[in-house]
């Protein structure tokens, strides 16, 4: 029988990375108990699974982590990537409808290359799952929806040069909340223009704010994209105790926008209100995804709780009339961007990794081919509390690259190689599904 | 020495223990309606060739029941108050519809709303035993016990509350637990006060003990008021009958070959596996302990019939074997024909085979098709098994990663049709096997075996200042730094006192699980919350192994 959610729920209550750190051991075992005791893995229509553990290959897949995987990914790590690729076959292998992988430590903000911890995440969970997805189902187009309060930076990185992969991320605006990025600007690169749409909230932002851009925007593009699978970025510090942000969303906002998004696969992200608001919220989106009675879930306390104010709902309205702009312009606007990029597009970026305390500096650049869609280079630098400095020339073959481009991309790690000035060379040949050391 | 009864579908077995010895057993048919005199039948078998009655320091009866009325669904009405809080909808979940009563107690046991009941509750008719049930009640009784005292001024029957049930966590489980014990209340006492007659009308004064779910006994009085334990009890009296005449000390599958079905535990370090949550009671979860099991419809007496494919076996029992004067062909005839079994009419089992063969195939050919087909079918079950096993989940990162695979190294047989099919299974999963002797009476072995259980939980928040022994309905303030070790003294004592309250023998406890987690405030350490769970050593009073009754 097809149960309608499979949940897999993993703790991790052995793993921290400081003990009063937000992402610490007990953040999820206040949902542990108010799951158990509501009994919901007792339910027919929920079926749970064990996480399985990631192998070096599914990381490598997607990132590359400099010096090595071993350096920073710890078993914690690979269980919880491990558990969304769970999440992953239960769903494809249609033994459920739809799936939750209630997983941490969390992966939103973790970029390709991967020095350190950055936002609490080492390892995208969800990326590694889209190319997991894509390498083993061959899944075509695929939409990410981030309602984590946070910029969905690392997400957003990744598929940055991919136009299959439509990321769409509501969040506290950038201005006044890490990571600081995640403004509509930020459209994708030329190729894949108009896959990347950003929606900067003020502060103060609650249930109305959010369904009313949900139902005017995000629906409507989602309805346009039309993507084989539906990802659910599932943070959950939107939520009005949360204090790391500003917004005032509630578990019932939760739910129901778990409701009406109905992903096949959502997975955990942020949240560390982990007394006041997850055992809520997670009750409330699991009912949801499990086509069951969620209107009882309230938090008791909703003390804390403010009403929307105007300023806030403009900023709304704002939103949806740009990011209908945008959705409509995308193809003119590609087509130009094209054109004006020529036969490649570099962008520099500086990243800062905040939870280790580590800077990097990269240049990236997109290599275009009339027959494919080209290669990426990536030029690394870091600088490190516990390594000193470190640095990386990286290139990346896309899985529909053509043998043309594939050498194309060696020899230039080659020749960087040659030239000296970095510690480390990889090739990540998605053709071959493996990551090469030159 | 011990008394061992079991009261099964059957037969009721007796069986009395002297120095791990079975010094003597016997086996009776079970009187539905009376069963009384197939009690005083069995205890007559086993006192006049022992004639030990004032010497035995024990008596302990495994029953089913608590199984066959539930079975049959003839369960009076039962009320039930829950106070589910927000969150999920239980209107649906319970056996009977409840009435729902306003109030909270949320997930640290801080009482948000005071549970109230309302104005109508008190219309049901007096004298109906009533359940009261609150979502959290394990942390935080008070609502639970407020309601108890209200019901009871309005003039309700016994109440059953949740918390009583089970210190764990499972709402819905408790409430479920409650039900079924709320319901089973009159009928257990009547029973319990029949088992003790027939002692005593045979000079039997020794203390009665009831077997549990979990493979423990617990003494006549909690036995009376914790009846949904003794739901399921069959299958954990066998287990704990191989505990007492096996003990096996490596890991091994033990199967429980019997008329109708096979019973199948997995061993670890010379103990049973246990299900992760709990038992279900006609499809109800409940907090009700029990054993990992499983239940394949291959036994001695399930019938045969020729399909196009090959043999079916049951799931149906048509009667005794045709071998023993039965209607339909079974699995022992089978049995007898390859000289497996010695105990029938072996022309009878060639007809009973004869009338499976297809034109040209002996009599021969067709048991043996039998047995390996019944072996498939249980070898499947126990790779089955195995598989689930591994895919249990669990929530620490080291128990992921160090995860291993069950892997049996020994099969232990008991049961009527274990000397026929055991040998044959153990071939097939390549390991040795152990069929004990009186393997046929493993279940009053079991009984008279096993030791008392008793189970607690306590929670403590020291940054509430809080510590609650739910079972007990006990709190008590605490400070700051209040240890884990502080917490598993206060448990063994409160074991240490309820084993004395009900005559048992204190001989230890042991933590089945602990955790220990901070309360962080404003990013720094304001309290930690304490979890253990702890048991009275669980086990048999003797072990046998190669020592028979004969
Ligand atoms: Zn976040
Ligand atoms: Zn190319």
């Amino acid at each position: 029988m097809t149960a309608p959610l499979g949940l897999v729920f993993f703790p991790a209550v052995d793993w921290m990375i400081s003990e009063t750190h937000p992402e610490r051991q007990e953040r999820l075992i206040y949902t542990y108990d108010q799951i158990v005791e509501e009994g919901l893995l007792d339910l027919a229509e929920i079926r749970e699974y064990k996480p399985r553990v990631a192998a070096r290959r599914d990381i490598e897949r997607t990132h590359i982590v400099v010096p090595d995987l071993k350096d920073i990914v710890t078993d914690a790590h690979l269980v919880s990537a491990g558990g969304t690729l769970t999440a992953a076959d239960a769903v494809m292998k249609r033994e459920v409808k739809r799936a939750f992988a209630l997983v941490r430590p969390p992966g939103h903000h973790a970029m390709r290359v991967a020095h350190g911890i950055r936002g609490f995440c080492t390892v995208n969970i969800e990326a590694i799952m889209i190319d997991y997805l894509r390498k083993t189902y061959n899944a075509g187009r695929i939409a990410v929806v981030d309602t984590d309060v946070h910029h969905g930076d690392g997400t957003q990185e990744i598929f940055y040069h991919d136009p299959d992969t439509l990321f769409i991320s509501f969040h506290q605006d950038g201005h006044t909340l890490y990571p600081g990025s995640g403004f509509m600007e930020e459209a994708g690169s030329p190729y894949a223009f108009g896959a990347n749409i950003n929606l900067p909230l003020l502060p103060e932002t609650g249930d109305r704010g959010v369904h009313l851009l949900f139902d005017e925007l995000i629906r409507p593009i989602l309805d346009d994209f039309q993507p084989d699978i539906l990802i659910n970025s599932a943070g959950q510090d939107n939520h009005y105790t949360d204090m790391l942000a500003s917004m005032q969303v509630t578990a019932q906002g939760y739910a129901r926008l778990a409701d009406k998004l109905k992903a096949d696969i959502a997975v955990l992200e942020g949240g560390y209100s982990i007394e006041a608001a997850l055992p809520y919220v997670n009750t409330g989106i699991v009912l949801a995804m499990a086509g069951l009675d969620y209107s009882h879930v309230i938090e008791p306390d909703q003390r804390e709780l403010r009403a929307e104010g105007n300023h806030t709902t403009a900023r709304v309205a704002q939103l949806i009339r740009d990011g209908r702009a945008l959705w409509s312009a995308r193809g003119k606007l590609k087509a130009e961007k094209i054109a004006k990029a020529g036969s490649s597009w570099t962008r520099k970026k500086p990243i800062y990794y905040d939870t280790d305390g580590i800077r990097e500096m990269q240049t990236e650049t997109a290599f275009y081919c009339p027959k494919c869609p080209g290669y990426l280079t990536i030029d690394s630098s870091a600088w490190g509390s516990y390594f000193g400095e470190q640095s990386a020339f990286i290139a990346v073959v896309w899985a529909a690259s053509c043998p043309d481009c594939g050498k194309k991309a060696y020899d230039a790690v080659l020749r960087a190689k040659k030239q000296g000035g970095h510690n480390y060379f990889f090739v990540q040949d998605k053709t071959k599904d493996l990551l090469e050391r030159i | 020495m011990l008394l061992g009864i079991d009261v099964g579908g059957t037969f009721t077995d007796a069986v009395i223990i002297e120095n791990g010895r079975v010094l003597c057993k016997a086996k009776r048919h079970t009187t539905h309606g009376n069963v009384t005199d197939g009690l005083l039948a069995a205890l007559d078998g086993v006192l006049e060739n022992s004639g030990a009655a004032d010497k035995l320091k024990r008596a302990a009866i495994s029953t089913t029941l608590v199984t066959n009325a539930v079975a049959t669904g003839r369960l009076p009405e039962v009320k039930i108050f829950a106070v589910p809080g927000p969150g999920f909808d239980c209107r649906k979940a319970f056996p009977a519809p409840p009435v729902i009563v306003e109030g909270y107690t949320d997930h640290r046991g801080q009482n948000v709303r005071h549970a109230k009941l309302p104005s109508a509750a008190g219309d049901f008719l007096p004298g109906v035993p009533a359940v009261v049930s609150a979502k959290f009640s394990v942390r935080n009784p008070e609502s639970e016990l407020a309601l108890e005292k209200e019901l009871k001024a309005h003039g309700a029957g016994k109440v059953v509350t949740g918390h009583s049930m089970s210190g764990l966590l499972g709402f819905i489980r408790r409430t479920n637990s409650a039900y079924y014990t709320a319901a089973t209340l009159d009928l257990c006492g009547g029973f319990f006060a029949l088992v003790r007659e027939g002692l005593k009308r045979r000079a039997i004064n020794a203390p009665l003990y009831v077997l549990k779910a979990d493979g423990g006994t617990m003494p006549e009085n909690l036995a009376a008021r914790y009846t949904a334990e003794t739901y399921f009890t069959g299958p954990a009296a066998s287990v704990m009958g191989i505990k007492a005449l096996v003990n096996p000390g490596r890991r091994a599958v033990s199967l429980d070959i019997g008329g109708t079905t096979t019973d199948i535990a997995f061993w670890e370090n010379s103990r049973p596996l246990f299900g992760k949550r709990g038992a279900k009671i006609n499809g109800y979860p409940t907090a009700v302990r029990a054993l990992h099991l499983s239940s394949v419809p291959v036994g001695g007496d399930s019938c045969l019939t020729r399909t196009e494919s090959g043999i079916a076996i049951g799931p149906r029992r048509m009667g005794p074997a045709m071998a023993l004067g039965g209607p339909a062909p079974t699995l022992t005839d089978a049995f007898l024909l390859l000289r497996l079994d010695d105990f029938g009419d072996a022309e009878k089992a060639r007809a009973a085979m004869h009338s499976l063969a297809r034109p040209g195939e002996t009599p021969e050919a067709v048991a043996d098709e039998v047995m390996r087909t019944a072996a498939d079918k249980i070898v499947a079950v126990i790779m089955e098994m195995i598989e689930e096993y591994a895919l249990e989940p669990v929530y620490r990162v080291e128990d992921v990663v160090k995860a291993r695979k069950f892997a049996p190294e020994l099969v232990i047989g008991v049961g009527g049709a274990a000397k026929g099919l055991v040998p044959e299974i153990a071939g097939r999963l390549g390991l040795p096997f152990d069929i004990p002797a009186d393997a046929l009476v493993a279940n009053a072995v079991g009984a008279a075996a096993a030791r008392p259980t008793i189970l607690g939980v306590l929670r403590v928040d020291t940054a509430l200042g809080s510590c609650i022994l739910p079972q007990a309905a006990q709190g008590m303030k605490i400070d700051r730094n209040f240890s884990v070790r502080e917490g598993e003294r206060l448990l063994t004592e409160w074991l240490r006192r309820e084993a004395e309250r009900s005559g048992v023998e204190f001989h230890g406890a042991e933590t089945v699980w602990r955790e220990e987690f901070p309360v962080i405030r404003d990013g720094w350490r304001s309290g930690s919350i304490i979890n253990i769970a702890m048991q009275l050593t669980p086990g048999v009073f003797f072990t046998a192994k190669g020592v028979g009754g004969q």
